[in-house]
Parts: structure tokens; sequence; C-alpha cells
């Protein structure tokens, strides 16, 4: 869980709030809790859920005080290919993390689901309540776009 | 080939009879593997990049704020006031629909409306004779 919501909305403590908003809402809904799935899957089902309305919150606030000319370079998240050097575990995952806050939030659950976590297809879908070719279309989508930043991270 | 075949490829899930027709592509054709390599640089480095858990006592901050919000006298005392405002709200809204009822049973008896406005709201009949009548002295 604390993967996906990571994955999602980065290393903040904004994060942190969306993972204990997680567990609450988890711990409230028990009682909906129908054993259709494993308790993992609706723990994470709350998380993207929970993660994609911080970030329409986030794009909602940035767009009342930001005008956003360069959707792709809005993080300023340079090629793999100009980094000199071997990048150490954390900086790995800081150029992780930024490429991933290059993509839209669906792109990114995406991502964050069917590679991270390792959600087979069926199942990233029926937690966005998309296709399973929606699921393929937006992780082919994402993966090109995070290709030129991260194809080359040793 | 497909994203979703070379993804399981990646992920090492693909079948082994079509991970073995897969290398046998891979080997003939140079632009495959290298699509293949870079999928597996991309594929390596977000699943490296996994978080493995949130800061420490994460459980101890998701325990004090289940306990606050259970024991917030301030909103359940809101959530009483909003209780009691909807029900108000609904009972008013009975008590104006009920009294126009009475209202315009009464003066159906009556016979002393000329519109059901008037009947509804309860006013008294106005037209031009009589407003002029009562406008002079």
């Amino acid at each position: 869980m604390a993967a996906v919501v990571r994955g999602m909305l980065g290393n903040d403590a904004e994060a942190d709030d969306v993972g204990q908003e997680t567990f609450i809402l988890f711990y409230r809904s028990l009682d909906k809790f129908r054993g259709e799935s494993a308790v993992a899957t609706y723990l994470t089902r709350i998380a993207i859920n929970q993660s994609l309305k911080a970030l329409n919150r986030r794009r909602t606030w940035l767009s009342r005080f930001l005008a956003r000319e360069h959707d792709d370079d809005e993080f300023g998240v340079q090629p793999a290919e100009t980094v000199t050097g071997p990048l150490d575990e954390k900086e790995r995952a800081v150029r992780v993390r930024e490429a991933l806050a290059t993509l839209t939030p669906e792109y990114r659950a995406v991502v964050v689901l069917r590679v991270m976590e390792e959600y087979s297809t069926r199942e990233t879908a029926d937690m966005l309540g998309i296709a399973e070719g929606t699921v393929m279309s937006r992780l082919s989508r994402a993966m090109k776009k995070l290709e030129p930043l991260l194809g080359s991270l040793r | 080939m497909d994203d979703e075949r070379l993804l399981r490829y990646v992920e090492g899930s693909l079948p082994r009879q079509e991970a073995e027709a897969l290398e046998r592509a891979l080997a003939d054709d140079a632009a495959l593997a290298q699509r293949v390599g870079r999928m597996r640089s991309v594929h390596a480095a977000l699943h490296d990049a996994r978080a493995d858990g949130f800061g420490a006592f994460f459980v101890a901050r998701v325990m004090n704020r289940l306990n606050a919000d259970e024991f917030n006298a301030a909103a359940l005392f809101y959530d009483s006031l909003r209780w009691l405002f909807a029900r108000a709200v609904v009972v008013g809204l009975l008590a104006i629909v009920a009294l126009g009822a009475a209202n315009v049973a009464e003066y159906q008896e009556l016979q002393v409306a000329a519109s059901w406005v008037e009947e509804a709201f309860g006013l008294p009949h106005v037209d031009m004779d009589n407003a002029l009548a009562l406008a002079q002295p």
C-alpha cells in the first residue's frame, strides 16, 4: 500500500497523509468488505482512489496559481542520458519519482499498479474501473514516455 | 510484437515456449532487442524504486487520527446540528405544504379566491374595483 501511495504522490507529507486516510477508510469500511477480493487488493483499491483524489486536488490547486504551458517538462526532468556517472539508489529513486510525476494521474496509476505492484492487467483494470485494453494502451504510452527518462538508468 | 507480451517477457511471466520464440525473434531483430532492453531498464528502475513503507511511527499516527476522529466533540456537535437541521428543513417544508392545502380547501369552500395562488397563499382577493374603493378616502 505504501508503494502505491508513494508511487502516485511521491515521498512527502501528502503521501503520508493519504496513507493514513487509506487505513482509516479501510477500518471504517470493513463492514462493507464482502471478501470478494483479497484484503490487500481491497486496501490497494482504496489507496489508489485516495491518491487519485489527492492528485486531482493538487492539480486544481496548482492550476489556480500556475500557467502550465509545457506539460512535458513541468517538473524539469532531464533525460537519463544527460546524467554523468552511475546513480546511487537514492538518486535513482528520485529520478523515478520525477519521471512518474511527468505522467498524468491516470497513466501513473496504471504504471504503479501494473509494473511496480505487479498486479495483473485484469486486476489493474478492475481496480481502476477501466477495460483491460485501456490498461495496456495506457501502459504502452506511459512506458514510451518514461523510456527517454529512465531507459538508460544504470 | 505487442507490449503486453514484451512486458510479460521482461517480468519473466511469459510461458516458456512463448519466451523461447520471442528470444529467437530477438536474436534476428536488433530493433526489437533494443526495444526490449529499454523496456527492461524502465521496468527495473520502476521496480527498484518501489517504496517499502511509510516513515517511522506511521501506525501511531494512524491510531492517533482514528482516536481523535472518534472522540472529537466538535465533530460530534457539528454532526448533531446537521442531523437536527436536516429534519427541521423537512418538517418546515411539510408544514408549508399542509398550510397551503388547508388554505386551498378553505377558499374553495368559501369560493372567494380568483386564482390558485390566492388559494394556496391565503391572500385576500384584490381586483381593480375593490382596489380603487380601498384607495378612496
